[in-house]
C-alpha cells in the first residue's frame, strides 16, 4: 500500500527499504492484493528485493533454524497466553530483519512479540506504515498531495491494521490534514 | 523435539570449552549455562551465540527433529515424475507447517485400523468391502470423490488441502502428525484423477502399524489393488464390461466415456480395472479420459466455486469435517497468516475475511 503512494521506495535509496521475494511473491501472487490492489502491477518492477541469499548465508540459516526450533518448542506469547506459530514467510521475513540488522514493517502483532521476546539484543523495531510515512514527510523525501491522500483512504477500505495514535497525530501535525485510512 | 540441554555440555567439551569460558564468550553468567544444561531453553538472541559460537546448528539441541511426529510416506507421483529426495523433504515442510495445529488439537482417539496379515487378492477384496461398507455405497455403484471424503472422515483420517509446491509431483499423500492420520489433497488435482491416490493414501494411513516410513513395493501394489476395488466394485465392472463387449472400439470408448461422465471417475480407472478383471481387454482411453477430465473441476475450484468465504467455509466442513473441527478449536489464537497458510487461500481468498467469517460463524452457532 505504500508503493502506490512513494513508488521509488525500493529503488531510491534514500528510502532505505528493502524487501524479500517471498512477500513479493505475496504482493502478485495473493487474491487479497489482486482483488484489493489490482494497481499492484504497475509497481511491478519497482519492487527491488535484496539477493535471495537463503540458501548460501549461513547466519540467514542460523537465525530461521532458530525461529523454527523456537516455535516448534512452544514458546509462549505472554500478551495472549498462547503459543507462537509463524507462517513459512513469517519465519524467513524475520530471519532478514534479524540477520541485516533492519527495522520491520508488519502490522502483525504476533511476529513483532515474537521477535522482541526471543531477540530483543538484536531486533531493530518495527515502524508502522503511516510511521514511515511521516518519517519520509518529515525528511522532505516526498510531497503530500491531494491524489496521495486520496490514496489513503483505501486503508480503510481495504481494512488494512490500524495505524498507532501516535503517528496519527503526527501525521495530522505534518500534514495539516485528517488521516483517512484505519 | 523439545529443548535437549544436556547436549550443550556434551557439545562444549567435546570443542574443548569449559563451561566458564563458554559463560564468558556468550557474555552470560555461569548461572544461566547452568540453567540451560538444565533444560531451560535460551532466548533467541543467546541460541544464535550458542550456535554460531560452538559451530553447530541449532537444531543440534532440538533432538528428534525428523522424528515419529510427522512422518511423510510421499511415494506416489504424477505421471513419470520420480520420486526424489527433495520432493519429500518438500512435502516433510509443507506438513511441518501443520505441526502445532495438531499438537494442541484434541487427540485422535481410538481410530479405525483393518489388520490384515495376507497381501492376495482375496484379502484385497474383504478390505475393499469393509471399506465401502463404512463408506456406505450401493453395492454396484463405483465410489465418486463424495464418497471418498466421507470415507475418510469415517475413518478418522484429517484432509488437508494445499496448493502443492511445483517440486511435489503427486496428487496426494498421507502422514502422520502428532498420531493424527493426515492425507494431504493438491487443490489442483481434478477429482476423477484424485479417487484411486486418495484411496491409496487412505489404505496405506489405515493399516499405519506396518510402519509406513519404507517403501515396499509388495504394499504399493497391494494397496493399488484394495483401491481399485474399492472404487469399482466387481457388480459394475460386469455391468460396464457386458455392456461394451462385443462392440467396435470406437463404440467401447463412447460407452466408458458416458459410464464414467455418469458415475464420477476416470474413464482411465476402469478402463485398468477392465484389463484387470477381463485381460484380453485392452483399449487405449487416455483421449477419452482427457476430455471427460475437462467436465470435472478440480478439488480447489469445488472448495472456491464462489469466491466467497462463507461459501469456501461451508465446503471445507462438508468436504473435511475433522480438519474443520481442528481450525474451528484454534480459530481464536491464530494469525491471518498462519491460518492462510493452514488452508492455502494465497490464490483464491483474503484469509483476513475468511478468518472474520470463520469467527462470526462459530460464534452464531
Amino acid at each position: 500500500m505504500l508503493i502506490r503512494i512513494v513508488p521509488g521506495m525500493f529503488t531510491g535509496d534514500q528510502f532505505q527499504c528493502r524487501t524479500i521475494h517471498q512477500v513479493r511473491d505475496e504482493i502478485f501472487r495473493t487474491t487479497k492484493f489482486s482483488q484489493k490492489y489490482p494497481w499492484r502491477n504497475q509497481y511491478k518492477d519497482k519492487i527491488r528485493c535484496l539477493p535471495n541469499s537463503f540458501a548460501t548465508d549461513e547466519r540467514l540459516k542460523r537465525y530461521f533454524d532458530a525461529i523454527h526450533y523456537l516455535i516448534r518448542n512452544v514458546a509462549i506469547n505472554e500478551k495472549t497466553g498462547h503459543p507462537f506459530d509463524l507462517s513459512f514467510v513469517d519465519k524467513i521475513f524475520l530471519s532478514y530483519a534479524l540477520a541485516n540488522g533492519y527495522r520491520m514493517t508488519t502490522g502483525d502483532q504476533n511476529l513483532v512479540d515474537f521477535a522482541l521476546k526471543e531477540f530483543k539484543e538484536e531486533f531493530k523495531g518495527n515502524i508502522s506504515p503511516l510511521g514511515m510515512l511521516n518519517r519520509w514527510i518529515e525528511k522532505r523525501l516526498i510531497t503530500w498531495s491531494d491524489e496521495v491522500h486520496s490514496y489513503l483512504a483505501d486503508w480503510k477500505i481495504n481494512n488494512e491494521d490500524p495505524q498507532p495514535d501516535r503517528q496519527i497525530r503526527k501525521f495530522k501535525k505534518l500534514t495539516h490534514r485528517n488521516y483517512p485510512g484505519s | 523435539m523439545s529443548w535437549d540441554g544436556a547436549k550443550l555440555k556434551i557439545l562444549a567439551h567435546e570443542r574443548g570449552v569449559t563451561l566458564i569460558k563458554l559463560a564468558d564468550l556468550l557474555n552470560v553468567s555461569r548461572q544461566t549455562v547452568n540453567d540451560w544444561i538444565k533444560g531451560q531453553v535460551p532466548k533467541g538472541s543467546h541460541l544464535i551465540r550458542l550456535s554460531t559460537t560452538l559451530d553447530i546448528n541449532p537444531g543440534y539441541f532440538f533432538p528428534n527433529e525428523v522424528s515419529e511426529e510427522i512422518s511423510v510416506p510421499l511415494h506416489r507421483k504424477r505421471g513419470v515424475a520420480k520420486v526424489t529426495p527433495a520432493m519429500e523433504q518438500d512435502s516433510r515442510d509443507m506438513a511441518r507447517e501443520y505441526e502445532n495445529l495438531f499438537r494442541f488439537a484434541p487427540p485422535p482417539g481410538l481410530v479405525p485400523i483393518l489388520r490384515i496379515n495376507r497381501r492376495d487378492p482375496k484379502s484385497a477384496v474383504e478390505m475393499a468391502g469393509q471399506l465401502r461398507g463404512l463408506a456406505k455405497t450401493e453395492a454396484d455403484k463405483p465410489m465418486d470423490y463424495r464418497h471418498c471424503f466421507d470415507l475418510l472422515a469415517n475413518l478418522k483420517i484429517v484432509i488437508i488441502f494445499r496448493n502443492f509446491p511445483d517440486s511435489v509431483k503427486g496428487y496426494a499423500f498421507c502422514c502422520k502428525i502428532h498420531n493424527h492420520r493426515v492425507v494431504f489433497v493438491d487443490n489442483d488435482t481434478n477429482v476423477l484423477d484424485l479417487i484411486f491416490p486418495l484411496l491409496h493414501e487412505t489404505i496405506h494411513a489405515i493399516r499405519d502399524e506396518r510402519g509406513i516410513n519404507s517403501y515396499d513395493q509388495e504394499e504399493e501394489d497391494f494397496c493399488d489393488s484394495v483401491a481399485g476395488d474399492v472404487q469399482f466394485p466387481l457388480e459394475y465392472v460386469e455391468i460396464v464390461h457386458k455392456a461394451i463387449e462385443g462392440r467396435p472400439n470406437s463404440h467401447q470408448i463412447n460407452l466408458l466415456k458416458e459410464f464414467s461422465a455418469a458415475n464420477g471417475h476416470s474413464v482411465f480407472g476402469i478402463a485398468e480395472q477392465l484389463k484387470k478383471l477381463f485381460p484380453p481387454f485392452d483399449l487405449n482411453v487416455a483421449g477419452a479420459n482427457a476430455n471427460l477430465k475437462k467436465e470435472f473441476p478440480s478439488v480447489g475450484e469445488i472448495l472456491f466455486e464462489d469466491q466467497d468465504p462463507k461459501c469456501y467455509i461451508k465446503n471445507l466442513q462438508s468436504l473435511t469435517p475433522i480438519f474443520f473441527e481442528i481450525v474451528s478449536n484454534q480459530i481464536n489464537n491464530v494469525t491471518t497468516r498462519k491460518m492462510a497458510e493452514w488452508l492455502s487461500l494465497e490464490n483464491s481468498l483474503d484469509g483476513r475475511e475468511v478468518l472474520d467469517e470463520w469467527k462470526r460463524m462459530i460464534h452464531c452457532s
